[in-house]
């Protein structure tokens, strides 16, 4: 059965603005840098208000608040890509590799994945972070091993389910190696789940990053959204946090939507029985 | 006349609502609840309290001491209604009070007092050197006769004023003081009596003594709770606390909505500590000085601070303690030229990115501050040494491991701060050469640490502030520490928790205004 994800996206409005905010969002943090001046910049001029030269005032330092949100959101979108990217390529060499071979190794790999899945994400990270410095490559990397196990779990139920198609019997039958069955038939159709276990994983780093950050665990000198809504609740019972605490806020929040409305159109096309409902 | 009954009746059962709800009210507070951003500053026993101000305050409503100290820092009277001085025989006698009774029922006199300072040689407690007493005697039940081996001119305030005394039949017992939590290890003398803590929501709950000897504390019940200093001004307008620490940016919206404003006098220290001890680079007074002269205190005190703040002084002590503080001082300036022909003059050149470099190593520091405390300054005075050449990689810590950090020399450079330096001269002593993590520990100037104890031993005021002079200058020569600022803190409180500053800080000079005789009827 071939699914087109291109037709689906022009159905689903809800996939095409979750689309188009994240598209939005991440021109806006590659672009918006290069003319928004130094964020680390000190200036004695503290708590100003939205100006024209300030859009957003400036924070407790006199640091211009709009460069910060843009390298800010720069890194927590470089965070969700990386977590993405690596997490789920891990979910997919464990889950593929799980049900391909099955057997002792099938049955290590399961506890192993049972035994993540019981960990409490936020603890875990709270607790490395008091032996590793958590700086932002580092934070993807940690977020990236707590995050693989949910996708390799369902990786592996649908390798096990392709395993058992007429077409891989009939490639069998007909002399194909396994790697030659792996790579050309079972990894290829496994396609629209590794896209919901990526978004899957993305979202969830954003959420973890900007969560640690929030609660004070993260590099002082990263800026990251969730490190500006650190800096600026500590000033909430001051009206600078109309701007200053809320487009955080608010940026994450699209983030999540985005995310969101986007891994819902994958799920419908995983999943046929959603479109009906 | 059934009308005029009924008024009449009406008439005397208001009066009685009156009369009642105005006795409900009478002189007692019922509960005073303070704020605290950190919370759990330890078991609130002689030994088991935290080694900080607020932990003391905490152990201070409970225990008492000979002598105390009113609200403009005069000497009073506490467990010893008299003291007199024999300069010849250089010994104190206290005259106690024969009214007290421990929180037990046990009767208080001179052997817990002999007791106290027999216990605190075989089991050291960190704020009382007990090195200065010779002989500690009574006379009869009542009188205890001190004998120093030396002059030593803090006596009153930094030994019968900060030692709580603990009680001989209970503590006799007692083999590990610092691990004791026992029921009966917080029996005091004291106008509190500890009914609840819980160290890890950071909550304190105490009871009035109701039968303490120096007066009727008005209050019913004391409480400790863990709020933010940001949720503190919130809090206190909803009532759920009725005194704390506030952000310095909403005193004046405070006080203009009715509530007292305690403005402390800036004798805290927010330093920026060297590590002299086990760094060869630091161990270099004028790498010390580079490092002095590329800090911009002022820039500091106005961004960081919002203008809150004193700038540090060289020489440490505050120009808020004006009778000690030498306003002579040279400061260092900021001056990234002087830095880097310091740095130049030790052998290092300007290298990649603009950092120095020595053999091909890059001059690279590590800056420690605390969670929360110091960030903010963390990031300027990074900002300012990386724009005279030096790297500085700054990391986070939560505050009491960086106090376990620098207790144990594990860093290069790192913010921490102290109070105590608004009282007596003393605290110079335990911030430069004694121990913990709040002393800086040096010892490479013998000259320094000789006059910092000859000090201790001058009796004349006059003649002692020269010395101490003298002790500030050599400090700001020798920066084994670079005092940043002085923080100005407010605290705001009701009129039910009738808080206040002690001048020059309770005991050795804690800058928080819970002075427990506050809570005592006048």
């Amino acid at each position: 059965m071939h699914i087109s994800v291109k037709d689906n996206l022009k159905r689903d409005k809800s996939a095409r603005a979750g689309l188009a905010i994240i598209a939005v969002l991440i021109l806006f943090s590659m672009i918006t840098p290069f003319f928004s001046g130094n964020p680390e910049a000190f200036s004695r001029s503290i708590f100003l208000r939205p100006g024209l030269n300030n859009i957003l005032g400036t924070n407790d330092l006199g640091q211009d608040i709009f460069s910060r949100l843009a390298h800010g959101l720069r890194t927590s979108l470089m965070v969700s890509i990386g977590v993405g990217v690596i997490a789920t390529s891990i979910s997919l060499l464990m889950g593929v590799s799980s049900g391909f071979i099955g057997g002792i190794y099938d049955i290590i790999v399961m506890r192993i994945i049972d035994a993540f899945l019981v960990m409490p994400s936020i603890i875990i990270l709270i607790l490395l972070s008091v032996f590793i410095r958590p700086a932002t490559v580092t934070m993807i990397i940690l977020i990236s091993l707590l995050c693989w196990p949910e996708g390799a779990r369902i990786i592996r139920g649908q390798t096990l389910a392709l395993k058992e198609k007429r077409h891989i019997y009939s490639a069998r039958t007909f002399g194909a190696k396994k790697t030659y069955i792996l790579f050309r038939h079972i990894i290829p159709d496994l396609g629209n789940i590794i896209v919901v276990s990526f978004i899957h994983n993305a979202r969830t780093a954003v959420f973890l990053e900007a969560g640690m950050a929030f609660i004070g665990i993260s590099s002082i000198t990263t800026i990251s959204l969730g490190t500006i809504m650190h800096n600026a609740f500590k000033f909430y019972y001051l009206p600078v946090w109309l701007w200053w605490f809320l487009p955080p806020g608010i940026l994450l929040s699209m983030i999540l939507l985005s995310f969101t409305f986007l891994g819902n159109l994958m799920e419908k096309l995983i999943d046929p029985r959603l479109n009906n409902a | 006349m059934k009308k005029t009954f009924v008024l009449l009746l009406t008439f005397i059962l208001t009066i009685f609502c009156i009369s009642c709800s105005a006795a409900g009210t009478g002189e007692t507070a019922d509960i005073v609840r303070i704020g605290d951003s950190t919370g759990d500053w330890g078991f609130p026993s002689p030994y088991g309290m935290y080694s900080r101000g607020p932990g003391y305050i905490r152990m201070s409503l409970i225990f008492d001491t000979l002598i105390w100290k009113d609200k403009e820092g005069n000497v009073i009277p506490m467990l010893a209604e008299s003291y007199d001085y024999d300069e010849e025989g250089n010994t104190y006698t206290f005259k106690l009070r024969e009214d007290i009774k421990w929180h037990d029922g046990e009767p208080f006199d001179a052997s817990d007092v002999i007791f106290t300072f027999n216990y605190i040689k075989e089991h050291p407690w960190v704020w009382v050197d007990p090195g200065s007493i010779k002989s500690v005697t009574q006379d009869g039940s009542y009188v205890v006769k001190i004998a120093l081996n030396k002059k030593y001119a803090p006596f009153l305030n930094n030994i019968a004023g900060t030692l709580p005394i603990i009680p001989e039949h209970i503590w006799k017992n007692i083999r590990e003081p610092l691990s004791y939590t026992g029921d009966d290890a917080l029996t005091g003398t004291g106008p509190f009596i500890l009914k609840d803590y819980n160290n890890s929501e950071g909550s304190y709950l105490y009871e009035a003594n109701p039968g303490y000897y120096y007066g009727r504390v008005n209050i019913e019940k004391l409480v400790f709770v863990k709020v933010s200093g940001e949720t503190t001004p919130a809090m206190l307008e909803s009532g759920e606390i009725d005194a704390g620490s506030i952000p310095a940016d909403v005193a004046e919206d405070l006080k203009d909505k009715g509530f007292i404003m305690e403005e402390e006098p800036p004798v805290w220290a927010a330093k920026l500590i060297i590590n002299h001890h086990s760094n060869d680079l630091l161990k270099e007074k004028s790498f010390r000085h580079a490092l002095a002269y590329a800090i911009d205190r002022k820039q500091i005190v106005e961004i960081s601070q919002r203008g809150f703040a004193v700038e540090g002084s060289a020489g440490l002590m505050p120009p808020a303690n004006s009778l000690w503080y030498n306003e002579n001082i040279p400061q260092y300036e900021y001056s990234i030229e002087k830095t880097r022909q310091l740095i130049e003059d030790l052998g290092w050149t300007e290298g990649e990115g603009g950092y120095y470099s020595k053999d091909g190593d890059m001059l690279s520091l590590e800056l420690a501050v605390s969670q929360g405390d110091f960030e903010r300054d963390g990031q300027i005075v990074k900002e300012n040494l990386e724009k005279a050449g030096i790297k500085i990689d700054l990391v986070s810590y939560e505050s009491k491991t960086l106090d376990n950090m620098i207790e144990n020399w594990n860093f290069d450079l790192a913010i921490s701060g102290h109070g105590g330096l608004g009282g007596d001269p003393e605290s110079l002593n335990s911030v430069v050469i004694d121990g913990g993590f709040n002393s800086v520990r040096y010892y490479e100037n013998e000259e320094l640490v000789g006059l910092m104890q000859a000090q201790l031993e001058e009796m004349d005021t006059m003649l002692r502030k020269e010395m101490v002079y003298e002790i500030q200058e050599m400090y700001a020569e020798e920066l084994p520490s670079i005092t940043l600022y002085y923080p100005k803190w407010f605290w705001a409180h009701n009129e039910k928790a009738n808080i206040f500053y002690t001048e020059g800080g309770i005991s050795t000079g804690i800058p928080i205004p819970i002075n427990k005789i506050a809570f005592l009827e006048k």
